[in-house]
């Protein structure tokens, strides 16, 4: 038993071992790649800015000019730009031996998913490098570790202190006042937090393409209420188990976001609460007379919003059925000019199988957005269907393998469950509304893609799903053995 | 537990059907983008445009410009500006190959195809171009035991930086009224119906009564008694209307149509070809050969067009034995990326075609050779004694702003072999003429290389 232990131990290892030299590999790689497109990129926008501060000297053009803006931000990253890489991969190969000490000592199991997360944000890393890198980067990357880390003890003490028999599946409801109390308060805690972000959405939103996807902290910073929010009714999901009143609030907290969402045109967003609300539907409630009464109640419920909404926003209507009629025809010019898939789907043939490549990444250059909402067909269409493939195996590692081979307690259960809808579900989205398989929704893709708040929640939920793997703090490992 | 396990399953199952539906619709997706696709995106990425070369090898048209659109501009074009022009008719095989969705840029060309055509070289071209004096007008010439176009000149040029800029070929896209470039086909004809021409004589008196109208065809001149030789170097209008009238008209029509002649203008044609260019084909609209309009059709007013390609080639016909090479302008296309595959080449065979029978040849080409020598190399009509064959003619032309008169010339200059129709429009008095443009291309043409024995036998 000792040495399958052992064995066992060794091969977790070996997974985070080989994943700092894939890491490492990806790092040499690409700086060698890197330093000689930044040389020339560089060259282009010196050649440029000195082009354009000839028109404004000319008065052909305003020194706020938003190219002049952008190349002279281009000018200024691009010495530095390797550098900064070089940090984030150093921080990643760090972050993952800590992983594999922390392993070792406390003899965990997460060296799969942990392994594949840390592929996929080298990969993420990589891919927004091509783009831009600078001190920010840094930063996020450093607070999406520590977001891991954050949601890896938030879920261990979670497990701990909500009482594991009375979140157990399969085993008889117990009452115990202090696991009571304590998923209270975090229930009606996410419910604030829900509350609050959908009240600065409306607040501080900041308009962007036609939707509200993010609000205003400062003039130089401003977070994503949906990317919160998710999380957070993850939560109160994962909580609701065999509570039929938290239940049902819960799913009208869900309906409530997906109306406020699409209100703001984040349709992608309102599509993803919506899908895994419905499963959660499906696995959390019991009694199938109670589920026929909620699901109607519900859809009368959503019907009803749904009417509201178009009633006072009808644009909103006619903005929806413009995505959807234009899918599949990404390719047709709009204004002489391809649309933003279009592009990517040009970019896609164009690397073919092997991808681009760093050398040819320029083609991907000007496609907006390539590094946030379109970023799984971008990583395709640069480093080829072999990188995509290792990013599905990551997620499906991540996501998957965990929902199939654990389920020690039902918060665990759950937030794995809703963890894979979701990471599933705005993956998809995000692909295949770049490629124009499906109406696109401007949905990011967890750790891939760029952006603070989604980098950091879904760094947290990650941390979340970790600890529900994690089967050694002390009371749950003593009642699990038990 | 079970409960639960099942419904873990459903989540399972449901999300990995998702990830397998979605596989095949983004290859589908993929795939139908790279079917979507077209030359502009491949170019766009790789820059990689065609290259037109001139007769002596010389770059005529790079990176989607020409070297001077004077010269090239109407005959090369640029690809979705001229449709009737060599780069548009050949896009086909001059625009590179699609980009694959397995391999993508990597199986991409890397040089551009290459066009090789028979057109004189940019100094040559501007030669002859100079000569019309900023004239509007047209000048086709080809060789006509090769079939190579030399120059299909078309004034005012194709300039996409000119607003008032053309975009026809008027050598291809344009018919105009002959003039007395007409009857050297009329003699053609009388020769044709075996009429003794040395023995028709005609006394002109400086216009021609007509029993079915009782307005009169004018002359040039009062020419007097004047034979057949005469009237094609004097140009009288008087004696071709009386050799109108010894015409069997159904056989001059049969005669007419072999030459490429669409004798029922009334009915539409087929669109005809010259190479790729599409050219608007000739026509007569004869009934018989005593009305006012129809005898004037034999003279070269009435209501006949005529295309410069056709009247050229007829031209070469009447000296060359009754045939003529068909005129063709791009010699091969060929690949740089694949060891310099042929994609198109012309028949290793030259193409003839026969318009008049070679007695009828003969005798045309010897009665047309005896009028211009004794009346075309004079001070007044100035032709050149490079030019062994020519024939002026003057079409009225009725506008809004009143008549105007185009000019108009039919050639051969056997040194180089060369057959050539030049029109100049809207001539005025004491202005350029046709002649002083074919003798310039008299002065540029390449000297004719000796065809080869059988097909010089054949």
């Amino acid at each position: 038993m000792t040495s399958i232990s052992k064995r066992a131990s060794i091969y977790r290892n070996a997974i985070l071992i080989f994943v700092v030299f894939w890491v490492l590999l990806l790092t040499i790689t690409s700086v060698t790649a890197l330093k000689p497109i930044s040389v020339s990129r560089l060259e282009d926008a010196n050649e440029q800015i000195a082009e354009i501060e000839e028109e404004i000297a000319n008065g052909e053009k305003d020194s706020d000019d938003f190219r002049y803006n952008l190349l002279k931000e281009r000018q200024k990253m691009l010495p530095q730009r390797e550098h900064y890489y070089t940090v984030c991969m150093i921080m990643i190969m760090i972050f993952i031996v800590a992983g594999m000490l922390f392993q070792m000592i406390f003899d965990l199991h997460f060296a799969g998913p942990f392994g594949a997360f840390c592929m996929l944000l080298a990969i993420g890393v990589t891919f927004r490098t091509i783009y831009s890198c600078d001190r920010k980067s840094v930063l996020l990357l450093a607070l999406a570790m520590c977001a891991v880390v954050v949601g890896y003890f938030v879920s261990g003490i979670l497990l701990t202190r909500l009482n594991v028999h009375n979140y157990s599946i399969g085993k008889d409801h117990e009452n115990n006042r202090h696991g009571d109390v304590v998923s209270v308060v975090l229930y009606i805690g996410c419910m604030a937090v829900i509350a609050a972000c959908l009240v600065w959405s409306f607040a501080g939103g900041i308009t962007d393409k036609g939707a509200v996807t993010s609000a205003k902290i400062t003039d130089d910073a401003s977070f994503q209420p949906g990317e919160i929010i998710k999380l957070f009714l993850l939560c109160m999901g994962a909580l609701s188990y065999k509570k039929l009143s938290r239940t049902i609030v819960y799913f009208l907290t869900a309906i409530v976001c997906c109306v406020v969402f699409m209100y703001h045109h984040d349709l992608g967003a309102a599509a993803i609460l919506a899908t895994v609300a419905i499963i959660m539907l499906i696995l959390l409630i019991d009694n199938r007379n109670i589920v026929a009464i909620i699901i109607v109640s519900l859809l009368i419920l959503a019907g009803l919003a749904v009417l509201v909404l178009f009633a006072f926003k009808f644009d909103s209507f006619t903005y929806a059925m413009d995505r959807i009629t234009n899918t599949w025809h990404a390719m047709e010019l709009e204004n002489g000019e391809p649309t933003q898939q279009g592009k990517l789907l040009r970019a896609l043939v164009f690397g073919g199988i092997g991808g681009l490549g760093f050398g040819e990444s320029i083609y991907t250059i000007n496609i907006t957005d390539i590094e946030k909402d379109m970023v799984v067909g971008g990583i395709t269409a640069v480093f080829g269907l072999g990188m995509l493939v290792i990013v599905i195996v990551c997620y499906l590692i991540t996501v998957l393998l965990p929902l199939l081979n654990t389920a020690k307690s039902s918060l665990a259960y759950f937030v794995l469950a809703q963890t894979a809808v979701l990471l599933t579900v705005q993956i998809l989205l995000n692909f295949l509304g770049s490629i124009d398989v499906i109406p696109f929704t401007g949905v990011v893709s967890p750790i891939l893609s760029e952006g603070g708040t989604s980098l950091i929640v879904f760094s947290g939920l990650y941390g979340l799903v970790f600890g529900s793997l994690n089967q050694s703090f002390g009371k749950l490992k003593e009642e699990t053995r038990s | 537990m079970r409960r639960q396990e099942k419904r873990k399953k459903f989540v399972f199952i449901a999300l990995a059907i998702l990830l397998i539906i979605s596989i095949p619709l983004c290859s589908i997706r993929v795939l139908y983008a790279s079917k979507e696709m077209n030359e502009k995106d491949v170019v766009d990425y790789t820059n990689v445009k065609p290259v037109v070369l001139d007769r002596n090898d010389n770059v005529v048209f790079e990176n989607d410009t020409l070297v001077d659109y004077t010269a090239y501009g109407n005959t090369i074009g640029l690809p979705g500006f001229m449709d009737n022009a060599l780069i548009s008719r050949y896009y086909d095989e001059l625009k590179p190959a699609n980009v694959s969705p397995i391999w993508g840029y990597r199986t991409l060309e890397q040089e551009p195809r290459v066009m090789e055509t028979t057109l004189l070289n940019k100094e040559m071209q501007l030669a002859v171009a100079e000569a019309f004096g900023g004239k509007t007008g047209c000048c086709f010439a080809f060789n006509y035991e090769t079939g190579e176009i030399y120059t299909a000149l078309s004034l005012p040029e194709f300039n996409p930086n000119n607003p008032d800029t053309s975009y026809i070929n008027r050598c291809f896209d344009s018919t105009f009224i002959p003039g007395s470039t007409m009857k050297v086909i009329t003699t053609a004809l009388a020769v044709d119906q075996g009429l003794d021409l040395s023995s028709i004589t005609h006394y002109c008196q400086g216009y021609e009564t007509l029993e079915s109208s009782p307005k009169p065809i004018d002359c040039t001149g009062r020419h007097g008694t004047i034979g057949f030789s005469d009237a094609i170097g004097l140009s009288c209008n008087c004696f071709f209307a009386h050799v109108a009238s010894l015409l069997n008209v159904d056989q001059a029509l049969a005669t007419l149509k072999e030459m490429g002649f669409n004798t029922t203008p009334s009915q539409e044609a087929e669109p005809e070809y010259i190479d790729r260019f599409i050219k608007k084909g000739s026509s007569v609209n004869i009934q018989g050969n005593t009305s006012f309009s129809d005898v004037w059709s034999f003279v070269g007013q009435g209501e006949d067009l005529v295309n410069p390609c056709d009247m050229a080639m007829i031209a070469a016909a009447i000296v060359n034995n009754g045939k003529t090479a068909v005129p063709y302008a791009v010699e091969q296309i060929t690949n740089p990326n694949k060891k310099d595959k042929v994609l198109y080449t012309i028949p290793e065979e030259t193409q003839y075609v026969n318009l008049l029978s070679p007695a009828t040849a003969k005798t045309t080409k010897e009665t047309w050779k005896a009028g211009v020598d004794k009346h075309y190399y004079n001070s007044f009509q100035r032709l050149s004694e490079k030019i062994d064959y020519a024939k002026t003619g003057t079409a009225q032309i009725d506008t809004e702003n009143g008549k105007i008169r185009n000019k108009t010339l039919i050639g051969v200059i056997e040194k180089s072999k060369t057959a050539f129709y030049i029109v100049i429009e809207d001539f005025e008095d004491g202005g350029i003429m046709p002649v002083d443009v074919a003798n310039r291309l008299a002065e540029v043409l390449p000297v004719a290389q000796p065809v080869t024995e059988e097909a010089a036998a054949e």
